[in-house]
């Protein structure tokens, strides 16, 4: 079921009021049933998979919990790694790594005689899989203690709001709260609606109106010159951040309004001064999930060689897979974790240059140009997620500064992109939602809203509904989120 | 739990009002293609009957000759096509309590009725017409269809609000209210150079069986039974090549009526095939010589006498 369907305009109050209306005890179930008809709107078959894992990883926690030696619990730790892998390997990786195999035997001369498989991707199946693989290995670690009631570990993994797309959770930070009695709070409910508002516009008003502007720029990108195709990859950047961003507003708060508290996962990204800093604020819960379970141990095991800019590029290589079974997506986390390293090596080669800098340019100064910096890095890194294969996307790459000579071009592009009927709206939604990222980056919008007159606040609450209303896209068949596919 | 039911009521209730007032306030299109809609319906209702009324999406209005048809069965012709989107059942809805002992309805489907096109139709196009034509409401029986409308006129007025900003800058000389003649018939493209980027293709036909579409026209035909109203369905005309390109699914769909529609069929998709040269702006689109061409095939291939 997809957020920005009628199915769950209708769906979510629905469980809302039941879930208020029940008593504590009855409340895990009808959240399971929730959750579970929630992923079998997609395709009912799949929720199957998802069950094999759970029953798996419930009783690896306990296994692992109970264990006497560090070697059994090695053991049973391992045994979850691999089902959980396994499936995400056979399902999402197999195809892949069996045509790169097909091409390799074509290329020698081989005679395999392995076909790809007609099997379809269990939506969401990368971001469940982190979940649950969070479980045992914080229960390994002993930073988590084991959920005995089954119910309740199965809605860790199956909680309807973050379900297919995160935000990936710690064990830690959900399991006790599904223990929680959750009272109906009039301002955490009012707020997670007014978050879902928001998500939902960032998805419907934004994101959605630009979507088919870049589809034929990355279909055909042969038939246009540089700068229309870096105006495409701009508005990719801005598309890909508006919906899943848009989906984890929405998500943090649907749980917020039954009373759930989700990690934070975006935190303005296109306003970081440094790559580094990018991660910070760009899928959050993806990026400290492969910091704490893959970047630290390889940090603590680092070889003389093999230093942090290695690991960085590994670990970003790794990333790059998790997103998509396809060259271009390595390719994306592999110029991510480039960045990186040089990153790194920069600040080590010249510790002092930043202080440096801050004493010649004010912040005025510096801070855009070192935005602008990340934008394009980021931006070319966008140009791979995008490109439908990686000839593709080299083809997009060696056209980027093709064409900027042609002034009357130019103009003519400036000209039909800032007068279109559709990116009208397209870059008013754009505005407003630039100019509550300023009011959010310098404190809490909220709190500065909630000291303006109370009309001031419906105005805005109608005005975003509105606009959602007249110009999202919601009335015809709603859009998956890009993120879903992973 | 009450206050929230409270402020959820009274923004509903302001979203409402906003939403109504855009509606019905902001500046209209008057000369909107689909405000023709008003024109046909009061034809509909005012011509005496006998006559002769032809349903359809643009295909209907684009393609055929009324007054060829007028002159030759000796009755009024009322061409009441306009969209494809507006869904069938729209179309058949809207003539049902016009028609009168002694009409003769022709039924012209596009091909993606019976595949893409749900019978209830899309919003944008039946918001826009309900907007245009209040009358028109009449062809609103199911809920799909009144959801529809009412996210139909929420995105039209997308389209008014830009208009307070600005003026679209290269309005069609085609697709206008004024394009139409007296009887309905589209006529402001004849004569007019086809544009560049002729969409000459159609989506894949995928015919399924039982086929809702076919079950609706049943449904229909039924419901005139003893009424004294003539119904035939005739395929639209299309150019040879999309012909060629899916000649398999376009003759399973003709078999599948063949068994499965009540309403007596005009020919086979074959028979309306044309050279694409006499084609306008789209796959359905005839022009001035595809349109007299057409018109007469229709006439020749008609089981009806001239009524003088």
């Amino acid at each position: 079921m997809l957020f920005n369907s009628l199915e769950f305009a209708l769906f979510f109050p629905l469980v809302t009021i039941l879930y208020f209306i029940l008593p504590h005890r009855h409340r895990w179930w009808l959240l399971l049933g929730a959750s579970a008809y929630f992923y079998m709107a997609f395709v009912p078959v799949y929720i199957l998979i998802l069950g094999v894992t759970i029953v798996v990883d419930y009783f690896a926690g306990i296994f692992i919990e109970e264990a006497r030696s560090l070697e059994r619990k090695k053991a049973y730790l391992t045994l979850s790694l691999i089902a959980n892998i396994g499936f995400l390997a056979f399902f999402k990786y197999f195809n892949f790594l069996n045509s790169n195999v097909v091409a390799f035997a074509e290329f020698v001369g081989w005679n395999y005689p392995i076909h790809n498989l007609n099997i379809i991707l269990p939506i969401g199946l990368s971001f469940h899989t982190f979940q649950a693989m969070s479980y045992t290995i914080e229960v390994f670690r002993g930073r988590q203690k084991t959920e005995r009631h089954f119910g309740i570990y199965a809605l860790y993994v199956l909680f309807f709001p973050q379900l297919v797309a995160g935000p990936i959770e710690r064990p830690q930070n959900v399991l006790h709260q599904f223990h929680e009695e959750h009272f109906f709070d009039y301002q955490r409910v009012a707020d997670g609606l007014k978050l879902m508002a928001w998500g939902l516009f960032k998805k419907v008003v934004i994101a959605d109106r630009l979507a088919p502007l870049i589809d034929p720029y990355y279909t055909n990108p042969q038939a246009f010159s540089g700068p229309e195709l870096v105006l495409a990859t701009a508005f990719f950047a801005v598309q890909i951040f508006c919906d899943f961003s848009g989906y984890s507003d929405i998500a943090i708060g649907a749980a917020q309004v039954l009373g759930f508290k989700l990690m934070v996962n975006f935190k303005r990204p296109y306003l970081a001064l440094s790559v580094s800093e990018f991660w910070k604020r760009w899928h959050i819960s993806l990026s400290s999930w492969f910091r704490d379970y893959l970047f630290f141990p390889l940090e603590r095991h680092r070889s003389r060689w093999l230093g942090q800019s290695a690991n960085l590029f590994f670990v970003f290589l790794i990333s790059g897979l998790w997103h998509g079974a396809n060259w271009t997506y390595i390719i994306w986390g592999g110029l991510h974790g480039l960045y990186l390293a040089l990153e790194v090596q920069i600040q080590r080669a010249w510790r002092s240059l930043p202080e440096k800098f801050h004493a010649v340019f004010p912040g005025w100064v510096l801070f855009p140009v070192q935005r602008i910096a990340v934008l394009l890095l980021v931006g070319y890194a966008w140009v791979f997620f995008r490109a439908e294969s990686v000839g593709s996307a080299l083809l997009i790459s060696s056209r980027l500064f093709s064409g900027w000579t042609d002034g009357a071009a130019l103009l003519e592009l400036a000209r039909s992109t800032f007068s279109s009927y559709e990116l009208l709206i397209t870059f008013s939604a754009m505005a407003v939602m630039g100019i509550v990222h300023r009011f959010q980056e310098r404190g809490s919008l909220r709190a500065l809203l909630a000291q303006k007159p109370a009309a001031l606040r419906w105005v805005l609450y109608v005005g975003i509904l509105v606009c959602i209303l007249v110009f999202g896209k919601i009335y015809e068949v709603p859009t998956d989120f890009i993120y879903f596919q992973f | 739990m009450l206050k929230l039911a409270r402020n959820l009521f009274s923004l509903g209730f302001l979203v409402t009002l906003v939403m109504s007032l855009l509606v019905l306030f902001s500046p209209h299109d008057t000369d909107n293609y689909m405000a023709a809609a008003a024109d046909k319906h009061r034809l509909l209702v005012s011509v005496d009957s006998p006559r002769m009324i032809l349903i359809g999406g643009s295909n209907t209005a684009f393609s055929l000759d009324s007054q060829e048809m007028a002159k030759y069965f000796g009755m009024p012709v009322i061409n009441m096509g306009l969209n494809v989107d507006l869904g069938l059942r729209y179309m058949l809805n809207e003539v049902q309590p016009a028609l009168r002992d002694g009409d003769i309805l022709l039924i012209f489907p596009e091909y993606a009725h019976f595949s893409d096109i749900p019978l209830d139709g899309r919003a944008r196009e039946l918001g826009t017409l309900i907007k245009f034509c209040p009358a028109c409401i009449s062809g609103i029986t199911t809920p799909v269809q009144a959801y529809n409308v009412a996210a139909g006129l929420f995105q039209a007025a997308e389209s008014d609000i830009l208009r307070i900003v600005r003026q679209p800058e290269d309005p069609s000389p085609v697709y206008v209210r004024q394009g139409f003649n007296a009887w309905g018939d589209m006529v402001a493209h004849l004569g007019q150079p086809a544009p560049s980027g002729f969409a000459n293709s159609i989506p894949k036909i995928k015919v399924s069986s039982p086929n809702p579409a076919i079950e609706l026209l049943n449904t229909f035909y039924r419901s005139l039974d003893g009424a004294g109203i003539q119904v035939f369905l005739v395929y639209p005309a299309i150019p040879i090549n999309i012909y060629k390109a899916q000649q398999e699914n376009f003759n399973t769909l003709a078999k599948l009526m063949e068994t499965d529609l009540e309403i007596p069929i005009i020919g086979v998709p074959q028979d309306f095939i044309y050279a694409a040269k006499l084609f306008y702006d789209t796959t359905y689109h005839l022009n001035r010589e595809g349109r007299e061409a057409h018109t007469d095939h229709v006439i020749d291939m008609l089981p009806l006498m001239p009524s003088k």
